[in-house]
């Protein structure tokens, strides 16, 4: 046991002087965020435009993890969970929310301590806070897909999962990616000192015009929350995941080489597209309370199948490796 | 009679595992030498987030010469027999021995293997421990393709006496061996070498960790 450190931070955090510029918004946080990752040599991506229920289903990193070819990457996704709609009235918890998300391959034997200069950079001074890496081991049922890594505590809050992983879509992962996924908005919360994640400011609280985080997302919070607990319909989701469940296996089952271009293309992202389709539309069908416990295995078996073999198809491709 | 000391030092263990790991890292290590003819007066295993420490106290500084011998096939058993015999033994014809048994004259193989030196059954026994390490999930990481809890970053292994620290030739997956380790993540960052278990202890310590608490 390392013991030391605990006296330390008893007596030092109290007259410790604050040397660094704290960001003063959640924007600033995610600004910052970039431009440390971009200076450590990840391409800067955008998020997808999809819906997604996390920032591992981007194709920057659930196809790139697959196959030899290194790969750097950072970027916000927006995510969404129906089920963890709160009509906005909850200070933490949203059914659109925040990831920041880094995928590095092969993972850099440096990852942790670049990991922690970027904590250094949004303001956290790990001499001051108790920063833990405490084991959490990371799987996707409906991505097929596993790592080992850690939480990552920051006095005790979890503000990052930490994942080497291990396999993807069902394929062992060589070389292996390492992911860093921030939680930006409870990340946020705490850098920026608000208890009620509403109430923090989105851009300078010194602008013209000031916005608060509830001011950007409160009325859309309230209002997907009604509709994915109540109206949605639910007939209609159950044929649009039939849709792009056909969908995928049908581009997958196209001929390699088209008849047009004369090229060979592997319609890996575009059946891809497909799956995170159904994925979002199983977690609709999840929030307005239509899927049995029994149905809920076989929807996410679907799923994994459609992830499956979009890796597979992934692989055929000059980017998944093929020469 | 040297001492060993080993530290395997990676990113941070789950808790639950450390414990465990450095009963297995003393029990595996120890038996390895013990079954390569080295015998020892103490050992003792600890662990931190980020390190499995083994110390080893009064080593023997190399195996004792052995001599086995061996009965083989009759003198005027087929050549095949024979043959086979010699392939087992890794001889040549001209060094079996014949002797007279209750059936006959017989070939004997008398087989001489001279000690060997501390450090290179160290090594031996630290590679099969690593290879082998009974993790109750282990990982990949980067595009190696050795397995460890957590990535593993460095290899401490010397042999210590009056005369001074000796490092213990010895590499696996890229990670060689050597005589320096690290201090406290955040209290202490920076690298250090030492020259045996109290040097690493103290110097530990005065790092903000604690080996042995």
């Amino acid at each position: 046991m390392c013991c030391l450190w605990r006296t330390r931070l008893l007596t030092g955090s109290q007259t410790m002087p604050e040397t660094f510029k704290k960001p003063r918004s959640f924007q600033e946080i995610i600004l910052r965020l970039q431009a440390y990752w971009a200076a450590n040599g990840c391409a800067i991506l955008q998020p997808y435009d999809m819906e997604v229920g996390a920032g591992t289903f981007h194709p920057a990193t659930t196809l790139r993890a697959l196959g030899p070819i290194p790969w750097a990457a950072a970027y916000v996704q927006p995510s969404r969970r129906p089920t963890d709609g709160r009509y906005g009235d909850s200070p933490n918890r949203w059914q659109h929310y925040y990831q920041f998300q880094v995928i590095i391959k092969p993972s850099p034997p440096d990852l942790q301590a670049l990991y922690l200069g970027s904590l250094d950079t949004i303001g956290i001074d790990t001499e001051i806070h108790d920063i833990r890496f405490v084991e959490d081991d990371w799987e996707s049922p409906t991505l097929g897909a596993w790592g080992l890594g850690w939480e990552v505590w920051c006095d005790g809050m979890e503000v990052s999962q930490f994942t080497y992983f291990q396999q993807v879509a069902g394929h062992d992962c060589a070389p292996v990616s390492g992911e860093l996924t921030y939680g930006l908005e409870r990340l946020a919360m705490y850098v920026l000192g608000f208890d009620d994640g509403n109430k923090m400011p989105f851009n300078d609280p010194d602008d013209p015009i000031p916005l608060t985080y509830g001011d950007v997302f409160q009325e859309a919070e309230a209002q997907y929350a009604r509709w994915n607990f109540d109206v949605a319909d639910t007939d209609v989701l159950e044929q649009h995941f039939k849709d792009a469940e056909a969908e995928c296996a049908r581009i997958l089952d196209q001929p390699a080489v088209d008849p047009k271009t004369g090229r060979t293309i592997v319609m890996a992202q575009p059946a891809y597209d497909q799956a995170i389709k159904a994925s979002h539309l199983f977690n609709l069908l999840d929030a307005r309370g239509v899927i049995s416990v029994t149905e809920r295995q076989a929807y996410i078996g679907r799923v994994r199948a459609l992830t499956r073999a979009c890796a597979d198809a992934w692989l055929e491709t000059a980017a998944g490796g093929v020469v | 009679m040297p001492d060993l000391l080993i530290e395997l030092f990676s990113e941070e263990i789950p808790a639950r595992m450390q414990a465990r790991a450095s009963d297995d890292l003393k029990r595996l290590v120890t038996d390895g030498l013990v079954e390569a003819g080295l015998t020892y007066a103490g050992a003792a295993a600890f662990a931190t987030p980020r390190r499995l420490v083994l110390t080893v106290e009064g080593l023997n500084e190399r195996s004792a010469d052995t001599r086995e011998e061996r009965k083989g096939p009759r003198t005027d058993a087929p050549e095949k027999a024979v043959e086979g015999f010699l392939r087992s033994t890794g001889l040549t014809r001209d060094q079996l021995e014949a002797r007279a048994d209750k059936k006959g004259q017989v070939w004997f193989a008398v087989i001489d293997k001279p000690g060997r030196a501390a450090a290179e059954i160290v090594g031996e026994v630290l590679g099969t421990t690593v290879r082998g390490f009974p993790w109750p999930k282990s990982m990949r990481w980067g595009d190696g393709s050795l397995k460890w809890v957590r990535p593993l970053h460095s290899i401490l292994c010397i042999l210590s006496d009056e005369g001074g620290a000796e490092v213990v030739p010895f590499e696996v997956d890229g990670i060689a061996a050597g005589d320096s380790t690290q201090g406290h993540r955040f209290m202490a960052p920076g690298q250090f070498s030492v020259s045996g278990f109290e040097d690493y202890e103290a110097k530990l310590r005065a790092r903000q960790c604690d080996a042995a608490p």
